[in-house]
């Protein structure tokens, strides 16, 4: 790589952090995280590229790339950015699948795209960054950043925010590379005869082309789409752990029920299937099986239903709802969804209004409710840790 | 009084008055979208395997231990389900290309031949082997 390039990427650098060091985070990690960045800056600053052997010029294009992505989500996790609440959630999620040990930091970034929802695990799961960054500069990033992606005028619609759940399957899939061992598992078994006739058809049932696919595999050029279909069917399941058959709802509208499956996504329908089979305990797919115990031998842990139902819909008094714990924390998506699908005249009746309420006040109203909600839930937590602490210095 | 507590709320809190039917585009193309580290990964283990041959030790001990990994598996002492998870997609793509040299291959005695075939591997292939 030519070193004026690398020189030019570094300029293109310098002229964003200019921009990007002054920045006030809202916790003290972001700021320690923004400190390291300023060391690691004044660092590249000091080289002289030009002594470079092109395998060098490489490992430092690969540190400014790291560079600018921070700076991407941090620009974007100033104090008044970041949508707390359904951080909050997804943080509760993302605990139970990573060891306690891990110090991450979930920071936003506000697309324009409608439907522009996305997990970038580059920066928190890609450990041949840090060993490249530690080797060249002998820095260390002992937090690693966790960036999500969310459409900026979505950003406070916790209906529409039941997509991040599976995005965050998406995420957990690549930390442990849950769909490629599947594939390979799976690919091997299926082609070399390996499955009963009712495993088989069940494999057909979710990749219909697959038997297509008999040459390719033993050309050993087998396009990546199994792969693909293997990693939303994982992310479906992941979700619905958490939001039951939510995202199925908006998946089903979006995708106008769609038959035919894609490169990259499996038909809808066979999505749906799978993740009904999932929620109710159906241990008749060979498929879902295979998912389900992949995922219990890689992970050590079970793919589950991992929330527990509110018991009292206040919703309909136009009241936030209690929280006892985070897995009623991850059912208020699913009350969202429930009072969305239901007939609003309930509201009107129960609150005694005298007009017909319209989709736009619901709207309004339900994740109202669910932010109220989930507020409410962080602020007693925030209370309960504190006079914990104020108690054991007692 | 209660329309005017949620013509308040709806005032206060709402940022937007969003018709969804107007903003989800025909196909879900962009919905679900992933970012793949797949290619970051090799890549930058690829610069690490041209460093060490280029004799800068310090990235020994993390190559020698993607070896380790890939002979694992090719002796079948690993699976794919408990071989190490941040290495994966190096390692199954060097065992795979390769795996009667990954039998045999010990880390510990790694020389530069070793290193030039594990970097061939890496530099031959066009795509990210999905079998």
């Amino acid at each position: 790589m030519d070193v004026k390039l690398l020189e030019l990427n570094f300029a293109q650098l310098s002229r964003a952090w200019n921009k990007s060091k002054f920045n006030n985070y809202s916790d003290n990690r972001k700021q320690a995280y923004r400190d390291r960045l300023a060391s690691l800056f004044n660092k590249l600053q000091a080289e002289d590229f030009s002594n470079l052997s092109p395998t060098q010029v490489k490992d430092r294009s690969y540190i400014i790339d790291f560079f600018f992505t921070s700076l991407q989500f941090l620009d974007s996790s100033t104090l008044n950015l970041i949508p707390f609440e359904i951080v909050e959630c997804l943080g509760e999620s993302l605990k139970e699948w990573i060891d306690p040990h891990q110090d991450f930091i979930i920071v936003t970034s506000l697309v324009n795209e409608p439907l522009g929802f996305s997990f970038n695990p580059n920066l928190a799961f890609n450990n041949f960054l840090y060993t490249n960054i530690k080797t060249v500069y002998n820095e260390e990033f002992p937090q690693r950043l966790i960036q999500i992606t969310l459409p900026r005028f979505l950003v406070r619609d916790y209906l529409a925010n039941v997509v991040l759940y599976h995005e965050l399957g998406h995420f957990i899939d690549v930390k442990y590379n849950i769909a490629s061992a599947i594939h390979n598992y799976l690919c091997n078994h299926y082609f070399n005869n390996a499955l009963n006739p009712q495993d088989k058809a069940d494999v057909q049932k979710y990749f219909p082309y697959i038997e297509n696919y008999r040459t390719y595999f033993l050309q050993k050029q087998l396009p990546p789409t199994i792969f693909y279909h293997l990693r939303e069917y994982f992310s479906d399941i992941f979700a619905s752990q958490y939001i039951g058959e939510c995202s199925n709802y908006y998946l089903d509208y979006i995708t106008k029920k769609q038959a035919q499956h894609g490169e990259e996504h499996p038909s809808t329908i066979n999505r749906v299937d799978i993740v009904n089979k999932f929620l109710k305990s159906d241990t008749s797919s060979y498929t879902l099986n295979l998912i389900l115990s992949a995922t219990q031998q890689i992970t050590n842990r079970d793919l589950s239903i991992r929330y527990s139902r509110i018991t009292n819909n206040e919703f309909y008094n136009l009241l936030p709802c209690v929280i006892s714990n985070e897995q009623q924390l991850h059912s208020l998506f699913i009350l969202g969804w429930e009072t969305w699908l239901d007939d609003w005249n309930k509201i009107s009746a129960i609150n005694n209004m005298q007009f017909q309420i319209d989709a736009n006040q619901v709207y309004n109203i339900i994740n109202n409710l669910i932010e109220k909600s989930i507020n409410s839930f962080i602020v007693t937590k925030s209370w309960e840790k504190a006079n914990a602490i104020a108690e054991e210095s007692n | 009084m209660l329309i005017k507590i949620i013509k308040l709320w709806i005032n206060n809190l709402s940022l937007f008055s969003l018709d969804l039917k107007g903003i989800i585009p025909p196909k879900s193309t962009a919905m679900y979208y992933s970012h793949t580290i797949e290619d970051n990964k090799i890549g930058l283990f690829t610069s690490f395997v041209k460093s060490l041959i280029e004799g800068r030790q310090e990235y020994k001990p993390v190559v020698n231990n993607v070896i380790e990994e890939a002979h694992a598996l090719a002796l079948g002492n690993k699976t794919l389900f408990n071989i190490d998870r941040d290495s994966y997609p190096i390692v199954v793509l060097l065992e795979e290309n390769d795996p009667d040299f990954f039998k045999t291959v010990d880390s510990n005695k790694a020389d530069e031949g070793v290193y030039q075939k594990v970097l061939n591997i890496l530099t031959e292939q066009k795509s990210i082997s999905y079998y």
